[in-house]
């Protein structure tokens, strides 16, 4: 027996005049392409997506001491480095901006190319990306920066001591740092 | 959303009984009405009496849409992978029905999560993506959520269909999970979580906590509204279905009794 619903010119006038058709079957038939091509998009995108997560979510980026440490190793390889800037480094250049990056005590110099985020201040966490300079120095140079925000949320024009204390909240071990003697 | 299915559903010759002629009803529009004027008040609290931050200036202000839209996305998750394992376990219709219209709404708002993501991540971060765990992770949620709905689309048997559905609703939980813990797990641009971040205290004061709260009430109850209206649309959908195949079967019957009757010589004029 075929149960295939007619379409078309069959549509009947209901009790009220409106119009009813059956649903139709062969829409069916055509609706699998485009719902096919989603599937298959999203499965790529997603292997995409993951293949990207593995490579880069894991070590997403170095601690200043953890990159001094493997100076040697990373040599100019590109890779993303985060540090707090140290207060009263920061000076303008013709191309960007020079400061000290510090992260568990250790400090090295940063040359940074192109504008800062409007957020970038001392004492402020901040990721950069680029690689060490070719000299053999721990000289880090720079051309993309982001400003790593804390999870902390206070008022403008509150207390200053209130704000000191939540400024250098996402890595509170390098305010120690600068009584360190330096070489 | 008071779709007009009156017209199509009278269909059924018999008459359908009292199935609903619309999504909306008495209580849902009284919900409509709490959320319009919760919006409001989110809108008064979060972008007028709610002060600036002291680091990032107004751009704060997009954490009232940003948190309460990421926390009801992973609470659409939930109800998806508690849907589509009481399908699998207790075939229950219901509950299988609650599942893909919960991942609608779900994938909906972590389309917000990452659209007010990025529009908060340029002024403070500085770029609107990078590939962190947390983002990464919540940009998996939602290609999973898209390919639970493209596979729930897909035409094939109902019990099929649902079944194929349900075995990817499961994996949901499970990567709101990665989402939620990537912040701590690994290295992220991403900052942790603010609230309860030591047992009950928060790391945000004040109005702007209040704000917060106004924003966890306003787009719950968004979620709660859509959420009802998506899932009697869902519903009614499944019942037209049944009354189609019903209609061809009965308008075959009727073709095969016409042709009977014609063999048998009782023709009508």
């Amino acid at each position: 027996m075929e149960l295939t619903p007619r379409t078309g010119p069959e549509a009947e006038a209901g009790p009220d005049g409106a119009v009813t058709t059956a649903p139709s079957r062969s829409k069916t038939t055509k609706s699998r392409l485009p719902a096919m091509a989603l599937l298959v998009v999203v499965v790529l995108v997603g292997g995409y997506v993951l293949v990207n997560a593995l490579g880069s979510a894991t070590t997403f980026y170095r601690n200043v001491d953890e990159a001094v440490a493997q100076r040697d190793t990373l040599g100019t390889k590109r890779f993303r480095l985060q540090g707090t800037v140290e207060p009263g480094t920061d000076r303008r250049t013709g191309e960007g901006v020079d400061f000290v990056l510090t992260y568990n005590g250790v400090e090295l110099p940063v040359q940074h190319a192109g504008d800062p985020p409007e957020m970038f201040k001392a004492n402020e966490a901040v990721l950069l990306e680029g690689h060490f300079a070719a000299d053999g120095s721990t000289t880090f140079q720079s051309d993309l920066m982001i400003v790593k925000h804390s999870e902390t949320y206070t008022a403008e024009h509150q207390d200053r001591i209130a704000e000191a204390e939540t400024g250098g909240q996402v890595a509170p071990s390098t305010t120690a740092g600068t009584g360190a003697p330096t070489p | 959303m008071t779709t007009q299915i009156a017209s199509q559903s009278r269909g059924r010759p018999s008459g359908a009984g009292d199935a609903p002629t619309s999504t909306g009803s008495r209580a849902t529009r009284v919900l409509g009405i709490l959320t319009i004027v919760a919006i409001a008040t989110l809108a008064l609290f979060g972008l007028v009496l709610s002060p600036a931050d002291a680091n990032q200036g107004d751009a704060v202000r997009i954490l009232y849409v940003h948190v309460p839209s990421a926390t009801f996305a992973y609470v659409g998750c939930f109800l998806t992978t508690l849907g589509s394992a009481l399908y699998l376990w207790k075939r229950s219709q219901w509950w299988e029905l609650v599942a893909y219209a919960s991942a609608e709404i779900a994938a909906l708002f972590t389309a917000v999560t990452l659209a007010t993501g990025m529009l908060w991540g340029r002024p403070t971060w500085g770029v609107y993506w990078v590939w962190d765990a947390r983002l990464t992770s919540t940009a998996m949620l939602l290609l999973l959520l898209l390919g639970y709905l493209a596979v729930r689309r897909l035409p094939a048997e109902p019990s099929v269909r649902s079944k194929r559905a349900a075995i990817i609703g499961l994996l949901l939980v499970p990567n709101v999970v990665i989402v939620r813990q990537s912040v701590q797990w690994w290295r992220t641009l991403h900052q942790k979580p603010t609230l309860f971040a030591n047992g009950l205290d928060s790391h945000i004061e004040g109005l702007m906590l209040f704000a917060l709260f106004v924003g966890f009430v306003a787009i719950g109850l968004l979620f709660t509204w859509l959420l009802v209206h998506r899932f009697r649309l869902a519903w009614l959908e499944e019942q037209l279905d049944e009354q189609g195949l019903d209609l061809a079967i009965a308008e075959r019957r009727a073709e095969a009794a016409a042709e009977v009757a014609a063999d048998t010589g009782v023709v009508a004029p």
